[in-house]
C-alpha cells in the first residue's frame, strides 16, 4: 500500500517539470522576438521599411487573426508603430489596407496623429503609394489631391479598387467622362457600388452608359454560351435585368419592351421567382413603376405591342404615357 | 533499499505501459479505422443503391385514382414532394415532378398550400406548377382566392391582381396578417390594387419595421401616395438608441429615402457619420469588397451642392442648417438665398 502511494506521488512529481515548461504566455514569446527590433534615430526609409515588415512577419506567424486590444497593449504594439516618422506613413496605410492582424492597431496609430502634419506627404506620394487613398477618403481631401488623382485616372486601364473609383468620380471633369465609361464597361462583374458612385457625377450621361452596359452583358452571355468566357449566365441575366430597369427609369422604350417580354419568361432564375418567398416580384415592379396601365402580365404585353410606337417618357412623373394627340 | 526495490518493480511496468501501450493501441486503432472506413463506405454505397431502388419502386406504385378528392390529392402531393434531387438523384426527382402535374387542375390549391407552409425549399412543387397552363386555372384561382390565400402565388405569377381586387381590398381593410416569409408578396398585391382611400391603411402597415426595404421600394413609386409623410414619420419615431446603433434598416434603407424626401434630420445624421464613421479608418478600408453600401459621402454628394473636405462639409452644414431649403425637383438642399 505504502509503495503504491509513493509511486503515484513520484510519477506525479516527474510530470511537474513538463507542465512548468509548457506554461509560456503568448506575449512573452512575442516580446522575446520583438524586443531586439529597435528603430535608430533618424532612420532611413529602408530601415523603417524593414522595421515594419519584420513586426508584421512576427505577428502574423504568431496569430492569423486580428490581434486583440488586450494583447496589443501587453506587447506595447502601438508604441512600436508610433516610432515611425510621418515621412514613411505610406508603410502604415499599406497595413491598414489589408485585413491582417495589425490593421486595427495601425489605424489607431494613424488616427492619433495630426492630419495636418501628414497631409502634404500623403498627397505628394499618392501616385506611387496607392494605399494612401485611405487618408484621402477618410478626410475627404479629394479637391486637394485632384492633380494626382487625375494623373492616375489617365494612366489606368482597368477598374480600380472602390476607393480609387470614388476618388475618380469626385474630381472628374466633363472631358474625363469617356474614360470613366470605358473603365466602367471594362468591369466583368456588375458591382452596385461602382454604379452608385457613377450616378452622382454631375452632368454624366447615365442613360447612355446603362444602355451600353445592357448590350455589353448581352455579348457576355453569348460568349458564355459559346464557352469562350468563364462566368455565370444566370447571374449576368439578373444583373442585366436591374440595368434594364434603370434604363427604363431613364426613358428607354426598347428596354421597357425587353422587361415586359421577360415578365413570364421561363428561363433560368426567372422561372422560379415566385417561389422565393420573403421578397417581392421585382420583374413586375420594374414594369409597373414606369407604366400606368393596370392588368395581368399578358394584358400588359398586349398593351405594349399595340402602343409601342406611341409611348413617350414623361421626365416629370418618370412614367411612360401615350400623348393625347394620338 | 526497500524503496529502491519497490521503485524498480513499479517503474518498469509503468514505463512499459507508458511507452508500449500507446504504440500497440495506435497500430490496432489504425487498422480498425481503415477497416471500418472501407466497411462504412461500402455500406453507404449499398444503402444508397438500396434507397434509390426502393424510391423508384415506390414512385412507380404511386398512382392517383380517377376523380380524386382533395384529401387524396394532398396525400399524393405530400408523398411526391420527398423526391428531391439531393436525396434520390436528378432523374428520379424529375419524374416525380412530372407526376405531380397529374393532380387535377381544380385541386391546384393543394400544391400552393404546401408551398405556403414550407417556404422556398419546395423546389419540385415550383417546377410542377409550371406544367399547368395559366388560362386553365385562371377561373379556379380567382374563384377560390377568398377561401385559399395561398393562391396568391399564382395570382402574382400571372399578374392577376385586378381580378381579385375585391378580396384583396377586403383583406387590407380587415387587417389581414400575412403568414411568415410572405409579407412582401402580400404587400405588393395590396399596393397593386390600392385606391387613394386605402393609402392610410398602407401607411399604417409600413410603420412597423417588418420587410421595410420592400415596403418602401413599392410605395416610393405608387402614384398619388404621400411617401414623404411615411418616411418622415418613420424617421421621427426612431428612438435615440436606434439612432445611435444604426444598422441596415436605418442606414441603408430608411435614411436614403428620408433625405430624398427632404428630411434635414436624416441629412444631419449622414453628416455626423461622415466625420465619425463606424470603425474609424478601418471602415474606409480601400479594398471594400462587393457590398451594397450607401455611404454618407454618396448621400451628401447627391443632395448637397457644397464641396470640400469632410471637416469643411460638417462645419458648413452646421452653420447653414437653418437656411437650407429642399428643392423637390432637383432633390437637393439649397440655401434660401440661391432661390
Amino acid at each position: 500500500m505504502k509503495s503504491m502511494i509513493l509511486t503515484t506521488l513520484l510519477s506525479l512529481a516527474c510530470t511537474l517539470p513538463v507542465f512548468a515548461q509548457k506554461i509560456v504566455t503568448q506575449e512573452s514569446v512575442l516580446l522575446q522576438k520583438l524586443n531586439p527590433l529597435v528603430l535608430p534615430e533618424n532612420p532611413t526609409p529602408q530601415q523603417t521599411d524593414a522595421y515594419v515588415k519584420e513586426h508584421v512577419r512576427i505577428l502574423e506567424s504568431a496569430n492569423n487573426f486580428p490581434i486583440s486590444k488586450r494583447l496589443a497593449k501587453k506587447i506595447n504594439l502601438e508604441k512600436r508603430f508610433d516610432a515611425i516618422p510621418n515621412r514613411d506613413i505610406h508603410l502604415l496605410f499599406e497595413q491598414v489596407a489589408e485585413y491582417i492582424s495589425v490593421q486595427a492597431t495601425v489605424a489607431r496609430v494613424i488616427e492619433k496623429r495630426d492630419p495636418k502634419a501628414y497631409k502634404a506627404i500623403v498627397i505628394a506620394g499618392l501616385y506611387d503609394h496607392p494605399n494612401n487613398i485611405i487618408a484621402i477618403k477618410h478626410h475627404g481631401w479629394y479637391q486637394d489631391a485632384k492633380e494626382q488623382i487625375l494623373r492616375k485616372l489617365e494612366a489606368s486601364n482597368e477598374m480600380p479598387p472602390l476607393a480609387w473609383w470614388q476618388a475618380f468620380t469626385e474630381v472628374a471633369e466633363p472631358k474625363h467622362h469617356a474614360k470613366l465609361k470605358q473603365l466602367f464597361l471594362s468591369e466583368d462583374f456588375f458591382i452596385t457600388d461602382y454604379k452608385t458612385f457613377l450616378e452622382i457625377v454631375p452632368g454624366y450621361d447615365m442613360a447612355d452608359t446603362t444602355r451600353a452596359n445592357v448590350l455589353a452583358i448581352d455579348r457576355k452571355i453569348e460568349e458564355i454560351e459559346r464557352g469562350e468566357r468563364f462566368g455565370c449566365r444566370v447571374r449576368q441575366r439578373s444583373y442585366q435585368r436591374t440595368e434594364m430597369a434603370a434604363a427604363a427609369m431613364l426613358g428607354d422604350v426598347e428596354m421597357l419592351g425587353r422587361l415586359i417580354d421577360a415578365l413570364d419568361s421561363l428561363e433560368d432564375r426567372d422561372r422560379i421567382w415566385y417561389y422565393t418567398t420573403n421578397r417581392i416580384d421585382t420583374r413586375r415592379q420594374y414594369v409597373t413603376q414606369v407604366v400606368d396601365f393596370k392588368g395581368s402580365n399578358k394584358e400588359i404585353r398586349e398593351w405594349y405591342e399595340a402602343n409601342r410606337g406611341k409611348l413617350v417618357f414623361d421626365f416629370f412623373t418618370k412614367r411612360f404615357v401615350i400623348p393625347e394627340d394620338f | 533499499m526497500i524503496l529502491m526495490a519497490h521503485m524498480k518493480t513499479m517503474l518498469i511496468p509503468l514505463l512499459f505501459c507508458l511507452i508500449a501501450l500507446p504504440c500497440d493501441a495506435q497500430t490496432t486503432a489504425d487498422q480498425a479505422k481503415a477497416d471500418s472506413a472501407a466497411a462504412i463506405a461500402a455500406e453507404r454505397e449499398a444503402s444508397k443503391d438500396q434507397i434509390k431502388r426502393n424510391a423508384e419502386q415506390k414512385l412507380a406504385e404511386l398512382v392517383l385514382p380517377d376523380n380524386p378528392t382533395r384529401e387524396q390529392c394532398e396525400l399524393f402531393a405530400n408523398q411526391l414532394r420527398g423526391y428531391r434531387s439531393n436525396d434520390v438523384g436528378a432523374e428520379l426527382s424529375k419524374r416525380a415532378t412530372k407526376k405531380m402535374g397529374s393532380v387535377p387542375v381544380e385541386h391546384i390549391g393543394v400544391l400552393t398550400q404546401i408551398l405556403a407552409e414550407n417556404g422556398a425549399t419546395e423546389y419540385n412543387i415550383r417546377l410542377a406548377l409550371e406544367q399547368f397552363d395559366p388560362e386553365s386555372y385562371r377561373k379556379i384561382v380567382v374563384d377560390g382566392f377568398a377561401e385559399d390565400p395561398s393562391l396568391i402565388f399564382l395570382v402574382a405569377r400571372n399578374g392577376w391582381y385586378q381580378d381579385v381586387k375585391e378580396e384583396l381590398t377586403a383583406k387590407l381593410k380587415s387587417g389581414f396578417l400575412a403568414p411568415p416569409r410572405m409579407g412582401p408578396i402580400w404587400f405588393q398585391a395590396f399596393v397593386e390594387v390600392a385606391e387613394p382611400e386605402h393609402h392610410e391603411l398602407l401607411h399604417k402597415r409600413t410603420l412597423n419595421y417588418n420587410d421595410l426595404r420592400w415596403k418602401l421600394y413599392l410605395l416610393d413609386t405608387l402614384e398619388g401616395y404621400d411617401f414623404a409623410r411615411t418616411v418622415n414619420s418613420l424617421w421621427a419615431n426612431l428612438t435615440p438608441k436606434q439612432r445611435e446603433q444604426g444598422g441596415y434598416n436605418i442606414d441603408y434603407v430608411l435614411q436614403p429615402y428620408a433625405i430624398r424626401n427632404g428630411n434635414i434630420n436624416a441629412l444631419a445624421y449622414a453628416v455626423e457619420k461622415l466625420i465619425n464613421p463606424y470603425g474609424g479608418m478601418t471602415s474606409t478600408n480601400y479594398n471594400t469588397a462587393v457590398r451594397i453600401i450607401i455611404t454618407p459621402e454618396i448621400l451628401i454628394r447627391r443632395h448637397l451642392d457644397f464641396r470640400g473636405t469632410h471637416a469643411e462639409i460638417a462645419e458648413w452644414f452646421n452653420a447653414n442648417r437653418d437656411k437650407l431649403v429642399f428643392d423637390t425637383f432637383t432633390q437637393r438642399f439649397q440655401l434660401l438665398e440661391d432661390f
